[in-house]
């Protein structure tokens, strides 16, 4: 054990040197990527009509892309649940005290809130579908954790409703994207014949951006809940 | 201030993957990968950023931004990382479930 | 100025992360990769990333220490 744990180490040692060599062949950090392949930065506002330009790759440059994370998030939803047993079985031995379940019956409205926020205004200011759906996805896990278990369990969304709006968000991507085949030209093209593209900077912007938003974020939101769901219910 | 990056990156790496070599408990596994996955997101962030860039929403006053690229990668990596982790832990739960042990040396000498 | 304070959270990242492998529970192993993407968050932010900030805070530093604290309470001997 000692004799591997030496090897390891030495091997280790000559990968961490290999890898410094490596890195000083890679131009270096501070260098000006942002000047000289700036096309996101200067044509972004102008083809896609939103100011966040990390909304704008992730829903329309690349919008493919996230079309495949949705789905990894869903296999991976669908194999959990695959795995958990019918019955469920209690996480936590003790009910948790009068003060934890009304502060958190008091907190949770205004972190609906916040998420939805997340969510519509992903396209202008920092955020978006994945942070909202996931902040969604929280107040889920929350509310099952303070009183989903022990006697008189109570849950916010039954199995079934978690698992027809992941299908709805995802099913709202793709018809989005088929949209964009027939009215633009190419697969989740960002197309303006179905909303209007608005003015830059204010809420309305952007065309089909705003929507994909909301479609991922209940997609993550829906999946991660089914995640940790399954993952409580095993025994 | 780069070898410092680099050097830090390097080492959450290769620190990642000696716990992932030495360790034995299944999630102890588990966070090696995401203790990895983050230097990577720390590389990604790196290759995009300059001084005197500001965070690219793109606004009337500024003219110079980093670049917002790496940054959707690493999102989309993230997000990613989390469901994978859980995918993890579901199995780790389920090898407890029918082997009582999350021992990777004894997994093995049990072999089914 | 930024510089040193960057310097000074990537030190305290590496000393986190050989913590949260090196320690032997798990529970305060968990605690340490909480902590550890809190300080992730921190950096991100200073090179600029908010979305990714944003994310990183939410998923790293909740939803997966969740599902950590949620498996060690499934699989610890009892």
């Amino acid at each position: 054990m000692l004799y591997s744990r030496t090897v390891i180490i030495i091997m280790l040692s000559g990968l961490f040197l290999l890898a410094l060599l490596t890195f000083a062949e890679l131009p270096p950090i501070f260098y000006d990527f942002a000047d000289k392949t700036s096309v996101y930065i200067q044509e972004g506002v102008v083809d896609t009509g939103v100011t966040n330009q990390v909304t704008a790759i992730l829903f329309d440059y690349r919008g493919f892309d996230t079309l495949g994370e949705a789905t990894v998030i869903f296999a991976a939803a669908l194999i959990i649940s695959y795995f958990a047993p019918r019955k469920k079985a209690p996480m936590l031995g003790v009910r948790l005290g009068v003060l934890v379940r009304y502060g958190v019956a008091s907190i949770l409205p205004f972190i609906l809130i916040f998420g939805m926020y997340i969510i519509f205004f992903g396209h202008i200011s920092p955020g978006g579908g994945f942070t909202g759906g996931v902040v969604l996805a929280s107040i889920v896990i929350i509310f099952d954790i303070t009183f989903g278990f022990g006697q008189g369990r109570v849950h916010l969304l039954s199995r079934d409703t978690k698992k027809s709006i992941e299908s709805i968000g995802l099913v709202m991507f793709i018809l989005i994207g088929i949209w964009g085949v027939f009215f633009e030209g190419a697969f989740l093209a960002n197309s303006s014949t179905l909303v209007e593209k608005g003015t830059l900077g204010e809420f309305v912007s952007g065309g089909m951006i705003p929507i994909l938003n909301i479609a991922s974020g209940l997609k993550v939101g829906a999946g991660l809940a089914i995640i940790f769901n399954n993952l409580v219910k095993e025994n | 201030m780069e070898l410092i990056i680099n050097s830090t990156i390097i080492i959450l790496f290769i620190l990642g993957l000696y716990g992932l070599l030495t360790q034995r408990n299944i999630i102890k596994l588990a966070i090696c990968f995401n203790i990895m996955e983050a230097s990577i997101l720390i590389f990604f962030l790196t290759v995009g950023y300059k001084p005197e860039g500001s965070y690219p929403i793109i606004r009337p006053e500024v003219d110079s931004y980093v670049q917002p690229l790496p940054q959707a990668l690493a999102l989309t990596a993230i997000v990613i990382g989390a469901s994978t982790t859980a995918l993890m832990l579901a199995f780790a739960i389920k090898l407890y479930k029918r082997y009582h042990t999350l021992d990777i040396d004894k997994l093995r000498r049990l072999r089914g | 100025m930024i510089n040193i304070f960057l310097v000074v959270l990537l030190l305290f990242l590496v000393v986190v992360g050989v913590y949260a492998i090196l320690t032997r529970s798990l529970i305060a192993s968990v605690i340490a990769l909480s902590v550890f993407s809190t300080t992730l968050t921190v950096i991100f932010l200073i090179l600029q990333a908010v979305d990714v900030a944003m994310t990183e805070a939410v998923i790293g530093a909740g939803l997966v220490t969740s599902f950590f604290v949620v498996t060690i309470n499934k699989t610890e001997e009892n």
